[in-house]
């Protein structure tokens, strides 16, 4: 006898509550050790923990779906795919639910026009250090810290304003007789000249064999698995050089209290640059 | 009289684990050469350079003794110690001391954040 036909809304319904579920981290759908039906194991407080019931009808539904694929190196148990991940985000999102499926949106209060604090919708997951900021790490707290998330937040701001980031499409402002081509520094206020010199000094800060990390993740929203494979370093020690990096360039933000020893070290570079040549 | 207060860093591997730790893939990266060869037994004048910057670092910086250090990199202590004062001694050119001394500090940072190098 074969088991009678599920309807679109009852796989739904139980899409909803098992897969929601299987979304937390190392959660799988394992074989239940008594019938045929499956069982839904999460990590709890201590140790693996039985999470809910899911009757093998739905789960071989699933898997025709493509929502579950059996875990590498585990034929029996499953986890959840790409394409499940992607339904179960959808189908919990309130409105727009294609965009909610790649978003991380938060509220923030920034600093308006007229001096006062609006209120705004940002999306946290457009950078990497945002993802990292919102995703708890083993001790349930975010994996960075606000603090550190503000300062890579704040290199990139800089980076933004100092419109050093290369131009897509034609320079029109440019002269296109020859002579003097001196229209593009002549239009830059001081508020990018100070977020250059900010931007510069940060980087300086943080040396050349490692500013191109920050800058990578900061500014060009690398993700960390990325600068993981170009350094050839394992992804935990990355992460914890970037922590590092983004703690180390946050202090050179601070006001600097000594102007004239920068310029005698300078001098002091030149002088050593003559010697050397 | 000046007083330093001796704050002591973790390494991110064990010694005996072999695992290089944090400090040294930042050595060998910085310094161009690959972990294999920071971590060998042999090399040239720059391999050579890098490993004994990176002994140094770990005794500075993280507070090992001379025993400790030289069992991260599987060496005689009195090799680690020979490392330290030669760097010592390279720091009485500005340029390599100025670049030392940021580095220094980047993985003093370490502490404030509680990451283990």
């Amino acid at each position: 006898m074969s088991p009678p036909r599920l309807s679109e809304g009852e796989i739904a319904r139980e899409a909803r509550r098992v897969l929601r579920k299987l979304m937390a981290r190392d959660a799988e759908l394992a074989p239940s050790p008594q019938g045929a039906d499956y069982a839904l194991m999460a990590p709890g407080r201590n140790g693996r923990k039985h999470v809910l019931r899911v009757s093998a009808q739905f789960v071989e539904t699933f898997r025709r779906r493509d929502w579950i694929a059996p875990l590498p190196g585990r034929p029996q148990s499953y986890g959840l795919t790409d394409a499940g991940s992607g339904w179960i985000r959808r189908a919990l999102a309130e409105d727009d639910p294609f965009a909610a499926q790649h978003r991380i949106e938060t509220q923030r209060a920034i600093a308006g026009p007229d001096g006062g604090m609006i209120t705004l919708t940002v999306n946290d997951a457009e950078s990497p250090l945002g993802w990292l900021f919102r995703r708890s790490g083993p001790d349930g707290r975010g994996l960075i810290t606000q603090w550190q998330f503000q300062a890579g937040e704040r290199l990139r701001a800089d980076f933004t304003l100092a419109q050093i980031n290369p131009r897509l499409g034609v320079d029109l402002t440019a002269p296109v007789v020859a002579g003097r081509r001196g229209a593009k520094s002549e239009t830059l206020s001081e508020t990018v000249i100070a977020a250059k010199q900010r931007f510069t000094r940060a980087l300086a800060a943080v040396g050349p064999g490692l500013s191109d990390l920050l800058f990578d993740v900061c500014c060009h929203l690398t993700g960390l698995e990325a600068a993981e494979k170009q350094k050839g370093w394992p992804l935990y020690i990355t992460f914890n050089i970037l922590k590092l990096l983004i703690t180390f360039c946050m202090k050179c933000f601070l006001p600097t209290k000594s102007p004239p020893k920068r310029r005698q070290r300078s001098l002091e570079r030149i002088i050593n640059h003559w010697h050397g040549s | 009289m000046e007083q330093h207060i001796e704050i002591k860093l973790r390494l991110s591997s064990k010694p005996e684990s072999g695992a290089p730790s944090m400090i040294q893939l930042l050595v060998a990266h910085l310094c161009g050469i690959s972990i294999h060869d920071l971590l060998g037994k042999r090399g040239g004048a720059r391999v050579v350079l890098a490993r004994q910057i990176a002994m140094y670092l770990m005794h500075v910086v993280c507070g090992l003794n001379m025993a400790q250090v030289g069992a991260c990199f599987r060496l005689d202590r009195s090799t680690a110690s020979y490392a330290c004062h030669r760097i010592e001694d390279l720091r009485d050119d500005p340029c390599f001391d100025r670049q030392l001394t940021q580095l220094e500090n980047l993985l003093r940072t370490a502490g404030d954040i509680g990451v283990a190098l």
